[in-house]
């Protein structure tokens, strides 16, 4: 979500936890920092759906 | 997009807030935050977009994809050594990272010291080959640095293979902050930024950063020595009037100003 809001709104940057508080922590499958700085991905909506270890854990509870 | 096709999250906001006390409501914030962000994620998807293209859109920007990330970590672990710390900062720029985030002030001020001048050396090395000539110390930087300071966030530029000295610690507030009260809270944690940095050139030189160390050492040594009771929380730049405490009024009352004859 903050990732979205400070790519949407030019806000310079953003924190990321590539370790810690997983799954929740890090990008989505394949995003790739390069030299601190990634790329969205044109997922639709946030973008939980693109991190396949979250999503696990979201249709566990969903289901 | 037009009117009756997606959900309203302005209007399904206001809802949400209504009869919300003034400052809000603790325990309430978080449920309306995670209620907050699967609209946002709805709306996003009725739309059939990313959410930062959806929000760059309704704020009439352009959107950019590319944003700047730091990597966010160097905690406290039992038996968490200063090569495991230091491996953990290395892991970082392996992956393409080149800001750092470690915590402090939850240690002794001689052992973060310690912490602080490892991970100064591991990123510090990675950026050793890239170094670039630093821009003088300007009139405005001193000022800007102290009230950096003093928002409790510190950053920390490795300018060269000369670490920032820790030795000296003098305390830096800004006058119109020390007059009133000291902030009670400093940082929990620092942000290092490597020399790999594209930014760095309009960062400033060891020399601030030192300031900015110091700065930031000398509130915690004011708050082991003075204040055992606060602990420096929360990473994030807080405004001083959040951090503060009471102010001892016996202690930082300003000297009556001389009478003119």
């Amino acid at each position: 979500m903050s990732l979205n809001i400070a790519a949407g709104l030019g806000l310079g940057g953003n924190e990321s936890y590539p370790d810690l508080f997983q799954p929740y922590g890090g990008f989505p499958d394949g995003v790739r920092v390069e030299n601190g700085h990634i790329t969205m991905p044109d997922l639709p909506g946030i973008g939980f759906e693109g991190k396949s270890d979250l999503y696990k854990e979201m249709k566990a509870l969903a289901a | 997009m037009t009117a009756g096709d997606n959900l309203d999250p302005d209007k399904v906001w206001a809802t949400l807030m209504s009869n919300e006390k003034p400052g809000g409501h603790g325990e309430r914030s978080v449920a309306v935050g995670t209620i907050d962000m699967a609209v946002w994620d709805a709306v996003a998807k009725i739309a059939g977009k990313p959410l930062f293209r959806l929000l760059a859109e309704r704020h009439g920007r352009k959107a950019n994809p590319r944003v700047f990330v730091y990597a966010a970590g160097g905690y406290y672990y039992p038996g968490k050594d200063l090569s495991a710390l230091r491996g953990e900062m290395r892991g970082y720029l392996d992956r393409g990272y080149n800001v750092v985030k470690m915590k402090i002030g939850g240690a002794p001020i001689a052992e973060d010291r310690e912490r602080i001048e490892a991970v100064l050396k591991e990123i510090g090395n990675a950026g050793a080959a890239r170094r670039r000539r630093q821009r003088p110390l300007r009139p405005g930087d001193r000022d800007r640095l102290r009230q950096d300071a003093a928002r409790l966030s510190a950053v920390l530029v490795r300018g060269s293979r000369r670490s920032p000295r820790l030795s000296r610690c003098r305390p830096r507030w800004p006058n119109s902050i020390r007059r009133r009260w000291r902030p009670a809270r400093i940082c929990s944690a620092i942000r290092m930024r490597s020399n790999l940095h594209p930014l760095r050139r309009h960062a400033a030189g060891p020399r601030l950063a030192a300031v900015r160390l110091r700065a930031v050492l000398r509130a915690r040594a004011n708050i082991s020595a003075r204040w055992r009771c606060c602990r420096p929380h929360g990473w994030s730049p807080q405004p001083l009037h959040s951090a503060r405490r009471p102010p001892d009024v016996a202690q930082y009352r300003r000297r009556p100003r001389p009478r003119r004859q």
